[in-house]
């Protein structure tokens, strides 16, 4: 599967970037799954290139624009970011991403990273985020993600290949 | 496709996993050097963003308020009234009292940090008070700023008189436990006359000038503290720090400078709405930029505080919006008769009371908060942002 240009992915995350706001004040707002996480992994395909550059240039990037519309250090960003990551990676090395709900738990392990550093850092700046709309929030992002990543396009492409 | 061989691939891996575990542990445990470097650093880059996030919201959902509306409440100096007139101890003759502010309390840790020192010609060992409450003798005295080591902290001894009825009076001599009690009555000159109520004066020692014993500045109450029966009873003196004494204190001086009244400068810039909303936070948060030289703390839209400013990134930074309530400890009332209450007071009473800045780390005393149970303010499109400064204010 062919993943996205950068040309197309920056003006993407600097509009979600300014969109992201609005869309946290939603009524469901604080439910739906942070913006440049389910950008990060569309943009970094599974399994991470051999080398780790392009990935944290992403991390890097996404990271930078997450933390200017919001007060947590951008530290928290890159971190969250980079964690989800690392976790998507081992844990799609020995999961099969045939099966959906292996998918799903994938993806959804690969979000609670962040929620736990939002949350750490969130009370450090004397507030406090709800436990269940992180929970609702790292499930939506699995969901979300399982959905998105279905390897029957990639299957069909191999086979259309070979034939 | 060309793969790695197996150990390059895990150099690879470890290295960013190291980076990755640095960046984690700066996130959580942050290095305050580092952290404002980064945040200085990219907060010029990140500036433009947060600006484009916030024209999209004037767009969709409408820009902040504006200038307009009913005028500003008149209460914002209201506290610092009452605190002035409640404060000044009786005068003394020979004797002036200094007001001075108070810059944060450490209750913890038993004193009193004051924002003046020897530029006000303040020094070591001169007598506190708080309308006829002692409070205790100056410590270290900086250049613009100066400690108050409280009576009741731990190990302090002071002397005392113990007052009973008809006038008669006996020395006697307590010592502080700081957050550990109430201070312990040590050495009284007959025990067996110590009843529980009985009013205690604080008694000056024998190198203080002799009018200081006529200001009659009290301490507390005798009480009885422990099991009688077990042995491990103790008369203890009963107190409170005053919550006006929060505010300002009084200093007693022999000779005093051309001032007598010390008042913390307070550094003042107008700040401009960037975005009305975090993107991970809530709603609770804005942003706003300001050119100010110093690192502000606080935000006020018409003479009233609208935020908490908790992060600043050079130019801009973000604020938490609280409502006049949800400033909690931070906040003092105005109770009836101009009585000042701290928190517990007023968290207590069931009536809408007008809500104060306590003051400390930064935040000037005495801002205008609101009405207890109004709701937060909105930020407004033009605000200003306060901060108290280290030096006092050197105009006339």
């Amino acid at each position: 599967m062919n993943r996205p240009r950068l040309r197309i992915v920056l003006p993407v995350a600097v509009l979600a970037t300014a969109l992201a706001p609005l869309l946290r004040q939603t009524p469901a707002g604080a439910w739906l799954p942070d913006l440049w996480l389910v950008l990060l992994l569309v943009v970094v395909p599974v399994p991470a290139p051999d080398s780790w550059k392009r990935p944290m240039g992403f991390v890097l990037g996404l990271g930078f624009l997450r933390s200017s519309v919001t007060a947590l250090s951008p530290f928290v960003s890159w971190g969250g970011l980079g964690l989800a990551l690392f976790v998507r990676e081992t844990l799609s090395r020995r999961l099969s991403e045939y099966n959906p709900l292996l998918r799903w738990l994938t993806y959804f392990a690969a979000a609670i990273p962040q929620a736990v550093l939002d949350r750490i850092a969130a009370q450090a700046l004397g507030v406090s985020l709800a436990t269940g709309d992180a929970w609702v929030r790292c499930l939506l992002t699995g969901l979300f993600m399982a959905i998105l990543q279905r390897p029957r396009g990639r299957l069909r492409r191999m086979r259309s290949k070979q034939g | 496709m060309f793969l790695l061989p197996g150990a390059e691939r895990y150099r690879r891996v470890l290295l960013t996993g190291a980076v990755l575990a640095l960046i984690c542990l700066q996130a959580i445990w942050p290095w305050p050097w580092l952290e404002k470097a980064v945040q200085h650093g990219l907060g010029a880059l990140q500036q433009p963003v947060a600006h484009l996030a916030g024209w999209v919201q004037q767009l969709v959902v409408g820009g902040p308020a504006s200038e307009l509306g009913p005028p500003p409440p008149k209460e914002e100096s209201a506290l610092i009234e009452a605190e002035r007139k409640q404060g000044r101890p009786q005068p003394l003759p020979g004797m002036a009292w200094l007001e001075v502010p108070v810059r944060s309390v450490e209750l913890e840790r038993g004193r009193m940090v004051l924002a003046a020192g020897e530029d006000f010609h303040l020094a070591s060992g001169q007598v506190v008070a708080f309308a006829q409450e002692y409070l205790g003798r100056l410590g270290k005295v900086e250049a613009h700023q100066s400690e108050v080591d409280l009576w009741s902290s731990s190990d302090m001894r002071t002397g005392l008189s113990v007052r009973g009825d008809h006038g008669f009076a006996m020395s006697a001599v307590c010592f502080g436990r700081g957050r550990g009690g109430r201070a312990v009555l040590n050495w009284v000159e007959d025990k067996t006359l110590l009843r529980v109520g009985m009013a205690l004066q604080w008694r000056p020692r024998p190198l203080d000038p002799p009018t200081l014993a006529a200001a009659g500045l009290h301490m507390g109450f005798l009480e009885r503290e422990g099991n009688e029966q077990r042995g491990d009873a103790l008369w203890v003196v009963a107190h409170e720090l005053p919550a006006a004494s929060m505010g300002r204190v009084y200093v007693a001086a022999g000779a005093v400078g051309p001032k007598l009244v010390a008042e913390p400068r307070q550094e003042e810039a107008s700040a401009q709405w960037v975005l009305g909303m975090d993107a991970v936070l809530g709603g609770a948060w804005f942003a706003l930029s300001a050119s100010s030289s110093f690192v502000p703390t606080v935000a006020t839209f018409r003479g009233q505080v609208c935020g908490e400013v908790l992060v600043w990134r050079g130019a801009w930074g973000w604020a938490h919006s609280l409502s006049p309530a949800d400033w909690a400890e931070n906040a003092v009332a105005l109770g009836p008769g101009g009585r000042v209450l701290p928190a517990s007071d007023w968290q207590s009473q069931e009536t809408d009371l007008p809500l104060f800045s306590r003051g400390g780390s930064s935040v000037p005393r005495g801002l205008w908060l609101g009405w207890r149970f109004q709701s937060a303010v909105a930020p407004g499109a033009e605000m200003k942002v306060l901060c108290l400064s280290l030096e006092p204010d050197s105009t006339p």
